[in-house]
């Protein structure tokens, strides 16, 4: 697909084939999703269609090999269209010099050769039959098979424009002008200018299927399962089974799987045997790793790091959560904006509108307009040049092809790209990553914002907030004592509290026995002494008693959203350690901001509803929703939105990428998975959230700055369209050339150009 | 095989109204006086070109509401 329109016309055509329910085809992904009665029709005969009725190619999305294909081409497009534009831009700029010497100040400095219109003709031919041929060639496929698009406007326009430099250069007494008025620099500059557009758009464009690929590229290749002598699964704990390894693709729901320290869990199931701490950070965000036993369940792709267990497999294939991850996100990537619905309708008509002007001024001119007003030896505009004594027929091709040209949509096409890509660079600049136009339009308008908890609002990472004596030892004590007992410990609140004392300069002391009690805590002897470092039910398995002040401090820690821990030393509660994920720095300030701006703020977590309150509270958030699983984030974004909210939503880890795909706007962190970074539309490398008014500043002076060009874009179509119909022409005997309405068109991107260009001044603010 | 027919119909059907109208430009451009044969031949090339561009957007555009 080359633009928007071509994507309409695969979505409409489509739906008119028979048994079809409904079609979406996106440009961006090139990818389309159409919903049919298998009894009536099915993959083959549609996607055969398509390609026999439009000449599209099609490929019915199937497996990681697709995937791999679509990124080979998508870069092999990315290098044809910057090729294309290097050579354009080398042969345009001479040929514009050479046609516009005599105009120029710096005449003395082009040479005269250059301004001959057998050198020009020599030097436009390779630009059209090069990076030009692929608008004919869309043109031409596109009339083929019964439809048009903005390859037909450019086709017509440069077309005309090259025969008409053609015939003048070898004809030039044929009565167009003669050779002094050549139209190469017509076609060079459209061809040169809609070829920059193209390149510019390609490379905004196929980002969206990223974040698919990185996660596809989670999925494991093998298995290793125990299966009985037969072959068939063993759902006990594998005894008597024989362990083989086979493709993920032969895994069958209830098939015993054998997961090794280090491996990736290949599917979702229930452990069946063993004891183990799981990585889920890759799906659920949480940088923590969790402790797994028997009955626990294991989401596929997490990785297994300490125990060897077996699992029983539950969900295979489409049905895991990763596949659903990645069905949701590809879901979310197909739904089209209203605005690019309006737009691609917009130049859809386009095309039409001008042509039909085009034809409406040739037949107003030769009937009527020729015989009440030409007279020979009217000036062209801004030129000393006159027309000599033409037919009717000439002079009213003339204004119809001065007409095509001086509407050709090269403003109009760059206005967005250009503005898209300024904006993107100037948020690069500065750390902020934007993929695209759509997520800059969408981020202009968000009025909430909702902020995933861990990993975004807090640093995601444990650390020692806590320490309270309830007995004889004092805080740097009791500090050293957990930290050396919990040296042995892989355990993250242990690695925080061995952190808190290194972070204080203490020694830790070496222990002679280490015990990990699972779900509890841990009992070690240090120094001849049995110290024991855990929960309440470790105390109470222990007989230790804790006293009423203690259990106070301890219920205020909890209250206050932190993970506390009992020291006991020889039978006695010395200690509270507590333990929490702290806030980043400018959490506060940020959300500070965003709600002194008029955004609705409000903070999502999976986390139980104290420790979200908790955080809340210290942040100045209002609006909490807490206990949310990671499946139903999506759901909440979608509730709001639903409600009448533009919503953006900030989140790090990959249970986020579904709720970052739903929402308006997904904006990643920087330091959260590659998935959330690839789902999120907006990343903030810089992990300052802060960052998150700048991206919506920056969002919104890109629209204002689109806008305008726009505006510039169309006003040069709504003064230039009537110059070139000749409206003046009966009162002030003058025309536009064709040279010059080239020469408009030219001037228009150029100031569309600048006018972007602006947009660099811009400096971020951090408040 | 449908869909081929259906292209190849509404093509036809664009170029057919494209060769009517440049039959009625000759047509009306023949009782002008003052026309040169020349003028007759560029002016019906062009409307021709216009007006098939213009009919088959419009076929296409009937086909994106239907």
């Amino acid at each position: 697909m080359h633009c928007a329109s071509c994507a309409t016309n695969i979505e409409n055509f489509s739906k008119t084939l028979p048994g079809v329910k409904s079609a979406v085809v996106d440009y961006a992904t090139q990818k389309g999703v159409v919903s049919f009665d298998e009894n009536i029709t099915n993959v083959g005969v549609i996607t055969k269609g398509i390609t026999d009725a439009l000449g599209y190619k099609t490929t019915p999305a199937t497996a990681e090999k697709n995937l791999e294909e679509e990124a080979r081409s998508y870069q092999k497009e990315i290098k044809r269209q910057r090729n294309y534009t290097i050579f354009s831009w080398l042969l345009a700029i001479p040929i514009m010099f050479g046609t516009f010497r005599e105009f120029w100040i710096l005449s003395s400095l082009v040479p005269a050769f250059l301004a001959n219109s057998y050198v020009l003709w020599l030097l436009t031919t390779p630009l059209i039959l090069g990076p030009g041929r692929q608008f004919f060639i869309g043109t031409y496929r596109g009339l083929k098979h019964g439809f048009t698009d903005m390859n037909l406007l450019v086709a017509t326009g440069t077309g005309a424009a090259y025969l008409l430099g053609v015939v003048n250069t070898l004809f030039p007494n044929l009565g167009f002008g003669g050779s002094e008025v050549a139209f190469f620099e017509t076609a060079a500059l459209l061809i040169a200018f809609l070829v920059l557009g193209r390149y510019l758009e390609v490379l905004t464009r196929g980002k969206a299927s990223e974040a698919i690929r990185k996660l596809m590229g989670l999925k494991v290749k093998t298995a290793r399962v125990v299966r009985d002598p037969e072959g068939k699964p063993m759902a006990s704990n594998g005894a008597g089974g024989i362990e083989q390894e086979i493709s993920i693709d032969e895994i069958k729901v209830g098939d015993l799987v054998v997961v090794k320290p280090g491996e990736k869990f290949p599917v979702d199931g229930i452990i069946r045997f063993g004891y183990s701490a799981v990585d889920e950070s890759m799906i659920t965000g949480e940088s923590l790793p969790v402790e797994k036993k028997a009955n626990d369940a294991v989401i596929g792709a997490t990785i297994n790091l300490t125990g060897l267990i077996r699992f029983e497999a539950t969900k295979i294939g489409k049905d895991t959560m990763l596949a659903q991850i990645i069905k949701f996100i590809e879901d979310a990537q197909l739904a089209k904006p209203k605005i690019q619905k309006l737009a691609d309708k917009v130049s859809g008509n386009f095309i039409l509108v001008i042509h039909i002007l085009a034809l409406l001024v040739f037949l107003f001119w030769f009937f009527v307009g020729y015989d009440a007003f030409f007279v020979s030896g009217a000036k062209f505009l801004l030129s000393s040049i006159a027309l000599s004594a033409v037919p009717a027929s000439v002079f009213a091709v003339l204004l119809s092809i001065t007409v095509l040209i001086i509407s050709c949509p090269c403003a109009v096409g760059l206005a967005t790209p250009s503005a898209i890509a300024a904006g993107t660079a100037k948020g690069a600049e500065y750390g902020i990553l934007i993929k695209g136009g759509d997520a800059l339009e969408r981020a202009s308008k968000v009025n909430a914002v909702v902020l995933d908890k861990t990993g975004t609002l807090t640093k995601g990472k444990p650390a020692v907030t806590d320490i309270m004596n309830v007995g004889s030892l004092d805080a740097n004590q009791i500090l050293q004592i957990a930290a050396s007992a919990e040296k042995g410990s892989e355990h993250p609140l242990g690695d925080a509290i061995v952190k808190g004392a290194l972070e204080k300069n203490l020694t830790l002391s070496p222990i002679t026995r280490f015990q990990a009690i699972p779900g509890h805590g841990i009992e070690v002897v240090l120094d001849g002494k049995k110290v024991y470092l855990g929960n309440r039910q470790l105390m109470s398995a222990q007989k230790i008693a804790l006293s009423d002040s203690a259990e106070e401090k301890m219920q205020r820690l909890e209250e206050g959203g932190k993970t506390a821990m009992i020291v006991a030393v020889n039978g006695t509660v010395e200690g509270l350690i507590a333990v929490a994920d702290t806030l980043k720095e400018n959490s506060a300030a940020a959300v500070s901001s965003l709600q002194k701006m008029g955004f609705e703020v409000l903070m999502i977590t999976g986390d139980n509803w104290r420790t979200a309150e908790a955080i809340a509270k210290q942040i100045g958030i209002q609006n909490v929703l807490a206990e949310v699983l990671p499946a139903n984030k999506a759901l909440e974004v979608k509730k709001l939105q639903q409600q009448g909210r533009v919503v953006a939503m900030v989140g790090d880890g990959i249970n986020d990428a579904p709720a970052l795909t739903q929402a308006d706007v997904g904006i990643a962190i920087g330091s959260g998975s590659d998935i959330a970074k690839e789902a999120g539309q907006i990343v903030l490398v810089k992990e300052d959230l802060r960052d998150i008014i700048n991206a919506f500043a920056l969002s919104k002076r890109t629209m204002r700055k689109i806008k305008a060009n726009l505006f510039w874009a169309f006003i040069y179509n709504a003064l230039g369209v009537p110059l070139a119909a000749g409206v003046l022409y009966p009162w002030f005997k003058f025309l536009v050339s064709p040279e010059l309405a080239a020469l408009f068109m030219a001037f228009s991107s150029v100031s569309v150009t600048l006018n972007t260009l602006l947009l660099r001044r811009y400096k971020f603010q951090y408040l | 095989m449908k869909i081929k027919n259906e292209s190849k119909f509404f093509f036809i059907t664009s170029l057919t109204l494209a060769g009517f109208f440049s039959f009625l430009f000759v047509l009306a451009a023949n009782n002008k006086s003052g026309v040169e044969k020349f003028d007759v031949y560029l002016g019906m090339i062009w409307v021709f070109i216009l007006s098939f561009i213009v009919v088959l957007s419009l076929v296409h555009m009937f086909k994106s509401d239907k």
